[in-house]
């Protein structure tokens, strides 16, 4: 009997998205490109109109398509390594902030490089005009850092917790070495810590993490 | 002379210089308002200094969607103006420490007022000649 997916709760779906064992796997990529397409679309759609239509003459829709089927190759790849990020899983909301922070970095890049080379600077940054998408999406990489710096450092460091927020406030919070010194809590640490905790942290983030945050955050 | 309104991390860092006599405050603000602030704030530090700095992280508040260093004045005044001078400061700070990555929206809260804090120490360090 043929599963209906169209009912089936987000968690379920990303769960037989990113099982490549599972039988179902290709009916539930069919029901998340229905169920999300329309809105990824939209969202590459609004950021391409916001930044530079008039700068190219390649036809509109070819690029917005152009687009959105690399945002499915990024949600494709690796046997849905980018779906496996996500956990707030029960959150539709959540997630679809998570997918339009993909989609608007890679219409960004897109844009930047291959069609509209400094348009994307000219113009004001609409993600600020979308509060909550990009936001709520954020914390979701927070969660990711923090679980795996957690889970490679064992418990036995010492300064686990210190130097993961050390790590945080420099990769998501751009704080400098300086900025961070400065603070109440850190400032009785040595002299080139904070480097050691970058370089430390940045190696217990394998290839693959860095790959992903990379291709997501565009770090 | 800063006419417009102080982030609060700013005040805190008039506050922690007024404290060290550095300075007194209207000589970097002339704003009714941002005087009654900073004012506020050091009476609050003074308080707390009597009192005894014994701050607790309340469970579950972020869960509930209530970050609880969303204005939570004392809680900065006291992690920055009182407990920093305390020899056990490192000890004390791990919970809150580990609050912070456990907690994304008072890591938000916390690094924006440390931001604001870290800029208004360096308007005020530039003011006196470089840094004290």
């Amino acid at each position: 009997m043929t599963k209906s997916f169209k009912d089936i709760s987000l968690h379920e779906l990303l769960e037989i998205c990113t099982d490549e064992s599972s039988a179902n796997h290709q009916s539930a990529w069919a029901e998340f490109i229905h169920r999300y397409k329309p809105y990824i679309y939209k969202v590459v759609q609004n950021r391409y109109l916001a930044w530079g239509q008039k700068s190219t003459d390649i036809t509109f829709a070819d690029i917005i398509d152009d687009i959105v089927n690399d945002v499915f190759l990024i949600l494709f790849q690796d046997g849905g390594r980018a779906l496996q990020l996500f956990n707030a899983r029960n959150s539709d909301k959540a997630f679809r902030g998570y997918l339009a922070t993909i989609a608007n970095r890679l219409t960004k890049r897109k844009l930047t490089k291959y069609l509209i080379p400094g348009a994307v600077h000219d113009v004001a940054d609409t993600s600020e005009q979308q509060p909550g998408i990009e936001k709520e999406a954020r914390w979701q990489f927070f969660d990711y850092i923090v679980n795996r710096i957690r889970k490679k450092s064992g418990k036995n460091q010492k300064h686990t917790e210190r130097d993961i927020l050390i790590f945080n406030l420099y990769l998501l919070e751009e704080f400098t070495r300086e900025m961070i010194e400065a603070q109440p809590l850190f400032r009785n640490i040595g002299h080139r810590v904070v480097d050691n905790v970058l370089m430390r942290n940045k190696r217990k983030l394998d290839r693959d993490d860095e790959n992903i945050l990379r291709e997501i955050l565009d770090l | 002379m800063r006419q417009e309104p102080l982030t609060f991390g700013e005040a805190l860092a008039l506050v922690e210089a007024k404290v060290k006599q550095k300075i007194d405050f209207q000589s970097y603000v002339n704003n009714s308002s941002n005087i009654k602030m900073l004012e506020r704030m050091l009476t609050s530090y003074q308080e707390k200094k009597e009192q005894g700095t014994t701050h607790t992280i309340p469970n579950g508040c972020c869960m509930a969607d209530k970050p609880f260093l969303q204005e939570d004045d004392a809680y900065f005044i006291s992690h920055i103006l009182i407990d920093d001078a305390l020899p056990e400061h490192d000890e004390n700070n791990k919970p809150f420490i580990k609050h912070l990555n456990d907690c994304y929206w008072c890591f938000k809260i916390y690094s924006q007022v440390l931001r604001e804090y870290y800029w208004g120490r360096q308007k005020i360090d530039k003011c006196l000649g470089g840094p004290q």
